[in-house]
């Protein structure tokens, strides 16, 4: 008997592509060593191809950078061929197609280098163009080349998965025209508000009052741009306010601003010097610098309507007809109701429809949680997101979209997620009765100084008190302190939704962790192996036999034996079977010089995290192999801070009793707050039950508890597709970031209380200066910028980066 | 104080001038990436890391 055991996890080996950690090795012949076959290939591609210098880069400039692994799917894009397709997606001038893209994966400058350098790779490329800040990268063609396939199939094996960009989509144009306007405002508010302050500061200094009264109509001149053009957002947003017959925080604004403006204009006209030109200008640049700062971070998290679009990660094959299965690739939006669709085994169904042809096994995760596979039959209805786990399929398909089962689910919830949480409604409730009071008090003052017949004095009072007590800390702070927030939690690895995402953190009392993928690594590895017998055939080894058995499968069990394969031996022989088939829910058999080689699962395993397969050989066991899915190393650290901060810690999975009642036992959970064999629904009312709380999972397969939880995080799969279910999700594969969303919450709550205060206080006092008639021009241009400068020193000192977000206290 | 009345219109002019071509930037893309040019800039071009390598060997 001969046992061997997979090296230790720890060792200090690193793969010579993505510089993860060795767990499994593979070489190539030069004796690099990588995790994956992924890995592996790139570093090959780029290596035949004379672009080595990535690793050079990379490592030079920065090393912490994640590279993404390659794919190994071999897509082949045939829609990228296709006229009618292209006509929407290329551009050409001079006989030279151009078609942007947006790519996953691109953080790095080594990733620019690489992609700018495609060229070398794809000889139909002349050049290509990568943006960073949106994830795009324009591909143009040499003279005459139309063919985009073979660009997409290369950007795919170096692991940046392309999704081709309509050239003409509305609402991308939109958002970039957007960008623009709002840029041109506040370019034109800061020009304005910086040299108007220079001809104001010689009056504050005591110009003499003819060079004042000229400076006065200079600055009106530069103050009417901002008036007339920089401060429109704010008029239209109050007039879409007083429409509703609500109040916001606009209104104040732009009463200021107007009546500012006008007052001031007839102070300079009737020859007084004093005037709110430099109070206007300053006060809109610094509100629409930190609003546009705001939509920057926001804009990051990429938030697109179309549900097809998450979905254009899989590539769909069309058949004409049943009876001749020859498919070609076509885009996602190019499907419609009626087609017929080839499901290859480990491809997600893209529709709704019904079986044509075909029997098969289909993995409903996404849809029930049901880990286990159910076997379907022609006629029989399937649903998006359902996975092929065993045989080719033909798919009629009945509806696409939104219209599916699964996208009705996304819509819904993406509704609900719109429901506003409790700091956006205190503060609405504090901006309506500041907005209300100040309007009041201002009319109040004004009727009072006109009664006692000083009508003037009672303009200017409560000219000066709309102006002053202009909101400065919900203007301006609010959207600061998120725009800090989330640059902090991008960069600690979360991606949250929106701001109520981040406010709704600090109040979680109650977590609950789904188990596959969230606490543990989702994937199976070959722990222990027996060899009980050399093969009967002297030249196959077993390695070949595992690695020939499973070379069709897609199974994550298959890939993991694979894997084991490719890591023990370098150079495998396929063995070409003489007949080779898969049985649905039992393994591979296939047949070789009179041999019958199959894989089972064995029964009675004795150990219930994991899972036995036995090689057979004419029915009589030659090896056996125990595969275990990995606990995540940093999982019971973090269980265990979170559970010492006061938070309850559940688990709730849909896989057996015994398997979580294990890992249940090693990561500290008590018999009650964990519970197997649970379904969706059960996952989902056992959520319900507890107001407060965050459901951790696994991406669109927990979709029906993150909608009941009051918060979600979602840790794998697509980024797209997890912000639309979940609240956050984490770009880095380590659940630590979860400790520290939970501290960057507490801090963001911390800093808007404190902002509130400091606003309220500054507002009171300015109220009553302003009543009293002690504010003047003068003590308004001292007093506003001083208040702005206050809750911007506290935004930025209270959101500060602090060691406790990054590691431990 | 009548050296002002050419120093104001300069100094407007040439805040204008700047404003120019903030507009005619914002307008033309350039404020569209901030990211990539500024790590571009940091690949070096492979004749000039070509060219060192054989300064070097020859100073040898």
């Amino acid at each position: 008997m001969n046992t061997e055991q997979i090296q230790d996890i720890r060792t200090a080996e690193r793969c010579s592509h993505c510089q993860d950690l060795l767990r499994v090795t593979f070489s190539d012949s030069d004796g690099n060593q990588f995790c994956c076959h992924g890995c592996l290939s790139v570093y090959e591609i780029l290596k035949s191809n004379g672009l080595s210098r990535f690793y050079d880069i990379q490592k030079q400039l920065n090393p912490n950078d994640i590279i993404p692994t390659g794919d190994e799917s071999h897509k082949k894009f045939d829609y990228l061929k296709d006229e009618t397709f292209l006509r929407d997606y290329i551009t050409t001038q001079n006989r030279q197609a151009s078609m942007s893209f947006y790519l996953s994966g691109i953080h790095c400058i080594a990733c620019i280098w690489l992609i700018e350098n495609l060229q070398k790779i794809e000889p139909s490329i002349d050049h290509s163009r990568v943006n960073l800040s949106e994830s795009t990268v324009v591909v143009t063609l040499k003279e005459n080349q139309f063919d985009f396939s073979r660009v997409a199939q290369t950007l795919s094996q170096l692991g940046h998965t392309p999704h081709p960009l309509r050239h003409n989509d509305d609402i991308l144009k939109l958002s970039k025209k957007e960008d623009k306007s709002q840029l041109l405002k506040i370019g034109i508010a800061g020009f304005s508000a910086m040299n108007i302050m220079l001809y104001t500061g010689s009056i504050y200094a005591g110009a003499d009052s003819s060079t004042s009264q000229n400076f006065g109509f200079i600055s009106m001149a530069l103050c009417s741009p901002v008036v007339f053009y920089s401060a429109l957002p704010f008029y239209k947003s109050a007039i879409g306010a007083i429409r509703n017959q609500s109040l916001n925080i606009d209104i104040p604004l732009a009463l200021a601003v107007i009546l500012g403006f006008i007052f001031s204009c007839y102070f300079i006209w009737i020859g007084e010097i004093h005037h709110y030109f430099d109070s206007i200008a300053t006060l809109t640049f610094l509100i629409l610098l930190s609003r546009f700062g705001l939509r920057k971070v926001q804009k990051l998290t990429l938030s697109k309507d179309n549900l097809t679009d998450f979905f254009s990660t899989v590539t769909i094959k069309k058949v004409k007809k049943i009876s001749n299965p020859t498919p070609t690739e076509i885009h996602p939006k190019q499907l419609q109701v009626g087609d017929l669709i080839l499901v290859e085994p480990g491809e997600m169904i893209p529709a709704d429809g019904i079986i044509a042809q075909g029997e098969t096994l289909l993995n409903l995760a996404s849809l029930n949680g049901e880990s286990q596979a159910i076997p379907f039959r022609t006629g029989q209805p399937v649903l998006m997101g359902s996975v092929n786990q065993s045989n080719n399929i033909i798919i009629l398909v009945k509806s696409i979209g939104d219209k599916t089962n699964i996208g009705k689910m996304i819509k819904e919830l993406s509704h609900q997620f719109s429901k506003s949480s409790y700091y956006t409604l205190l503060t609405n409730q504090i901006i309506k009765y500041f907005v209300s009071t100040v309007l009041l008090l201002s009319a109040s003052v004004l009727i009072y100084f006109s009664l006692l017949g000083e009508f003037t004095i009672g303009l200017q009072r409560s000219l000066a008190l709309i102006i002053v007590s202009c909101p400065c800390a919900l203007g301006l702070a609010t959207p600061l302190t998120f725009t800090r927030m989330f640059n902090l939690a991008r960069k600690s690895g979360i991606l949250l939704r929106n701001e109520e995402a981040l406010e709704k953190v600090s109040r979680i009392d109650s977590l609950f962790f789904d188990k596959t993928g969230t606490l543990t690594r989702g994937t199976f590895e070959v722990s222990h192996f027996d060899i009980l017998q050399e093969p009967l055939i002297k030249e196959v080894s077993i390695e070949d036999l595992v690695f020939s058995l499973e070379s069709r499968s897609t199974h994550p069990i298959a890939k993991s034996l694979k894997n084991w394969s490719l890591s023990r031996r370098e150079n495998l022989t396929n063995i070409s079977w003489e007949s080779w088939q898969e049985t649905i829910g039992v393994g591979p058999e296939a047949l070789f010089k009179e041999n019958v080689y199959a894989l089972r699962a064995l029964n009675g395993s004795t150990d219930s995290l994991s899972t036995q397969i036995g090689l057979f050989e004419n029915n009589q066991k030659i090896a056996s192999f125990k595969l275990n899915d990995i606990i995540r190393a940093e999982s019971s650290e973090v269980l265990k801070n979170l559970r010492a901060t006061g938070r309850k810690v559940y688990l709730s999975s849909g896989d057996k009793k015994d398997q979580v009642a294990a890992i249940s036992k090693e990561l500290g959970f008590k018999e009650g707050n964990y519970r197997a064999e649970l379904s969706a629904k059960e996952k989902s009312e056992w959520v319900s039950q507890h107001p407060l709380s965050m459901f951790i999972g696994d991406g669109v397969n927990d979709t029906l508890a993150f909608s009941k939880a009051y918060s979600s995080i979602a840790v794998n799969g697509s980024v797209e597709l997890g912000l639309k279910v979940a609240d956050a999700f984490l770009i880095k594969d380590s659940l630590t970031c979860i400790e520290n969303l939970f501290k960057i919450s507490d801090q963001t709550i911390k800093t808007i209380k404190i902002n509130l205060i400091i606003s309220i206080f500054y507002n009171v006092f300015g109220a009553a200066l302003a009543i009293a008639g002690i504010v003047t021009p003068i003590t308004a241009a001292i007093l506003m910028p001083l208040s702005s400068a206050s809750v911007v020193g506290s935004t930025l000192w209270f959101t500060r980066e602090r060691n406790g977000t990054n590691g431990n206290h | 104080m009548e050296i002002i009345k050419l120093l104001i219109p300069l100094a407007l002019g040439l805040g204008a001038c700047f404003l120019g071509l903030f507009i005619w930037a914002t307008k033309s893309g350039q404020y569209e990436d901030l990211d990539s040019p500024a790590l571009r800039i940091l690949i070096d071009d492979e004749e000039n890391i070509n060219n060192e390598l054989i300064q070097k060997r020859n100073s040898k």
